[in-house]
């Protein structure tokens, strides 16, 4: 082993062939993945795949609609470090209790009797994604299915108020979560009532946060970009036979 | 090799002595250029470190544009990382490669050119995450996309020196340190070349993105942190103890099983994700053998400095290395631990793999390169270090706060994800649970802003030839026995 040649390529090699199984092939299989249809036997990949059956189905793809598909909310959640605090990811029941957590996916309010269950996460749920945001840590609560948190006008109103002033409810003081002020203006009010879109901050520590009387605050671009981004945050559609290997539940609803 | 190592270690002959004089004085301007950088960086990164820990405590204390917690985490991981452990660690790979290779060193201007881009990379990389352009989910990726290829220019230019340098060496057996001196050499921009390609240009990569960050972060620890500093330690170690390793066909095994397992681990960390199952699956399975290699060196280690364990208190550098081989110890366990999916469904992407990140970080790479510049930097500016007591109180001080720090992280890690992996608990008694841990944190960042500090006036008093003028080496106890001051033994098994 004294040639530094034969060092090297043997080097190569310990490492050349992870990095191809670890890396380089789990790459791959996620850049060619396809939505799948509901119905198993149409393939659209498949030319052979009768026509008019095609059409039928046409839109019934899984995923229905791709969670996080806004790019520039996506560039905000990145930078501003989010995914250093929240995951999106809800684990398999053989892992841990995620699916059966409330507030994990469509289900909020606790009802007795009635389980909770959520589907979980599959590589389909973060297709066009160019990085799916899984998470570095999860500190704060998962935001896999958050979009469902949120589906109101009014708790979308309230989620720019939490992203201003995360702790000014008193039900909040705990929350560790930074202030994102940088993506709100405070600008002067035009009319008395002020905008339609101005946020709203109330609670204990209101007046904390609230700007000078004569001024209030308004969402920036970033701020809108990342509350849509946030609203498109579903990850528990049903899934097709040919995943799961069960009966779909399209079809049972037919 | 191994009948070779049982060779007793050659005479040192006047010559020899001169011959690594002169090596060490052409290794002064590009050295210490790497070391004064590196610490420069390791303050930046332990103030960042004590503002993250900070922001998470007190979350409006901070104005909310640059210093959120969200950028002041992967800022502090990344100047520690790349700012600090790179430098430092090319510093010693070039100080330890020209020592072995026993020629003097050659193009240092090529070097110093690469530290400056090296710099260059770093300053704009820690900048842009703080001013909000980084990518900050890609795990110790956060740099901005644009960050990464300054980054390996300059340290291509630093593999060019190596094959310089190693073609022009004296002929002789190949030392395992330099192995591993190479093999960090070449690994690394490998791994950084492949991740930044599919994530920051083909870009795309969906579910496996997250899957591939956690390869490249878990190799940047196990097939470049521990190359280098298993390099420093089996250098210093023998040189210390005046002996050879205790047995050199133990160490090239434990060489080559750390090479051949570590680049499959990394994915564990997603147990339980959205990935292929065997995925995790077989990363785990690796990051568990990993414990053989360790073992191996740990026991080598250990067998040589057994009987002169007095050294350890007395010396310096072999304090911190010895330090610095527990806490690699503690790393491979700890990594191995948080593997098992049992546990992992508590420690999911939690405070605890923040722990294994100080551990090897901090525990097991800072204080062996600590170690390493108390050997080497009297060496080179021929001169020695001013106050034992100085060097005492930044090792009891580093070792207090970097134990107390990872026992703390692992402990909050593990009470927030069990109280989330609860029927009855949510995210706020998840909080509440893990608060007072990190408020731990914060105290012991204090502590090492204080060593740390202190540490680098030390060391600014070295470089500006402000050190002490006597010929004895500065040691911890002033009186201990002194077996350090000569060192006689040659490294190589033999000598041609």
């Amino acid at each position: 082993m004294n040639s530094l040649k034969s060092f090297v390529l043997t080097l190569g090699a310990c490492v050349g062939i992870p990095t191809y199984i670890m890396a380089v092939r789990p790459y791959a299989i996620e850049r060619e993945r396809q939505p799948v249809p509901y119905k198993a036997e149409v393939n659209p990949a498949n030319p052979a795949a009768p026509p008019d059956d095609a059409e039928t189905f046409k839109g019934l793809y899984y995923p229905p609609s791709y969670a996080g598909d806004n790019k520039r909310g996506e560039l905000v959640y990145a930078r501003e470090g989010c995914a250093q605090c929240h995951s999106q990811v809800v684990r398999g029941g053989h892992t841990a209790i995620d699916p059966w957590k409330r507030h994990a996916g469509r289900e909020q309010e606790y009802k007795k009797d009635v389980p909770v269950t959520v589907r979980e996460t599959s590589p389909w749920d973060y297709m066009h994604e160019d990085f799916a945001m899984v998470g570095v840590r999860r500190v704060g609560p998962d935001l896999a299915n958050a979009a469902y948190r949120f589906d109101t006008p009014e708790k979308t109103a309230a989620l720019y108020a939490r992203l201003y002033a995360p702790r000014a409810d008193a039900s909040r003081e705990w929350s560790n979560c930074p202030s994102f002020g940088h993506l709100f203006e405070v600008v002067q009010k035009e009319t008395e009532a002020g905008r339609g879109d101005a946020v709203r901050i109330t609670g204990k520590h209101a007046a904390k946060y609230l700007p000078d009387s004569g001024y209030e605050i308004v969402p920036g671009q970033d701020a809108r970009d990342l509350v849509e981004y946030i609203l498109g945050l579903k990850r528990d559609y049903d899934q097709p036979a040919s995943i799961t290997g069960k009966k779909p539940a399209v079809e049972e609803k037919k | 090799m191994s009948q070779e190592s049982q060779t007793l270690p050659p005479e040192i002959t006047p010559d020899d002595i001169l011959q690594r004089a002169a090596i060490d004085k052409s290794t002064r301007l590009p050295v210490l250029f790497f070391f004064t950088s590196g610490v420069a960086w390791l303050l930046i990164a332990t103030v960042l470190g004590l503002l993250a820990s900070l922001s998470l405590v007190a979350p409006d204390l901070l104005p909310s544009q640059y210093l959120n917690a969200g950028r002041l985490q992967p800022a502090f991981v990344n100047a520690l990382v790349y700012g600090w452990g790179f430098q430092a660690g090319i510093g010693v790979m070039v100080w330890i490669m020209a020592r072995l290779c026993r020629t003097e060193l050659r193009n240092p201007v090529t070097l110093v050119v690469a530290g400056h881009f090296w710099n260059i990379g770093v300053t704009v990389g820690v900048l842009g995450i703080l001013a909000g352009s980084g990518n900050l989910h890609m795990k110790l990726l956060e740099f901005p996309s644009f960050a990464w290829p300054i980054l390996l220019v300059a340290y291509t230019l630093l593999i060019v020196w190596m094959v310089i340098m190693y073609s022009a060496r004296r002929k002789g057996m190949i030392y395992i340190s330099q192995w591993y001196v190479l093999a960090a050499c070449f690994t690394w921009p490998w791994i950084y070349l492949v991740a930044n390609s599919l994530l920051n240009v083909l870009k795309k990569s969906g579910v496996a993105g997250p899957a591939i960050a956690s390869w490249y972060a878990n190799n940047v620890l196990f097939l470049w942190m521990v190359p280098v500093g298993l390099a420093s330690a089996y250098f210093i170690i023998p040189k210390i103890t005046n002996r050879s390793i205790h047995s050199y066909s133990l160490s090239t095994l434990a060489f080559w099983a750390l090479i051949v397992l570590a680049p499959w681990a990394g994915a564990q960390e997603l147990i339980g994700g959205p990935l292929p199952k065997w995925l995790p699956a077989v990363a785990g399975t690796a990051q568990i053998l990993l414990l053989v290699p360790m073992f191996a060196v740990v026991l080598n280690h250990y067998k040589t400095v057994r009987g002169s364990h007095h050294l350890v208190e007395a010396s310096p550098s072999l304090r911190f290395t010895f330090f610095g081989g527990i806490g690699y110890a503690c790393t491979c366990v700890i990594a191995a631990v948080l593997s098992s999916m049992n546990l992992s469904r508590y420690t999911f992407l939690s405070y605890a793999a923040d722990s294994v990140q100080m551990t090897g970080y901090y525990a097991f790479f800072t204080m062996t390169m600590f170690g390493a510049i108390y050997f080497i930097v009297p060496r080179i500016t021929g001169c020695e270090w001013l106050s034992g007591a100085r060097i005492r109180r930044h090792f009891w001080l580093s070792a207090y706060s970097c134990i107390f720090m990872c026992v703390v992280l692992l402990v909050a890690g593990f009470s927030h994800g069990s109280a989330i992996d609860n029927w009855s608990t949510n995210y706020e008694s998840a909080m509440l649970f893990s608060n007072g841990y990190i408020v731990g944190r914060v105290l012991m960042w204090i502590l090492l802003l204080y060593a740390n500090v202190s540490f680098a006036l030390h060391l600014g008093a070295m470089v500006l030839n402000r050190g002490r003028k006597a010929g004895r080496p500065t040691l911890i106890h002033e009186h201990a026995p002194t077996a350090v001051s000569a060192p006689a033994v040659t490294l190589e098994p033999s000598k041609a």
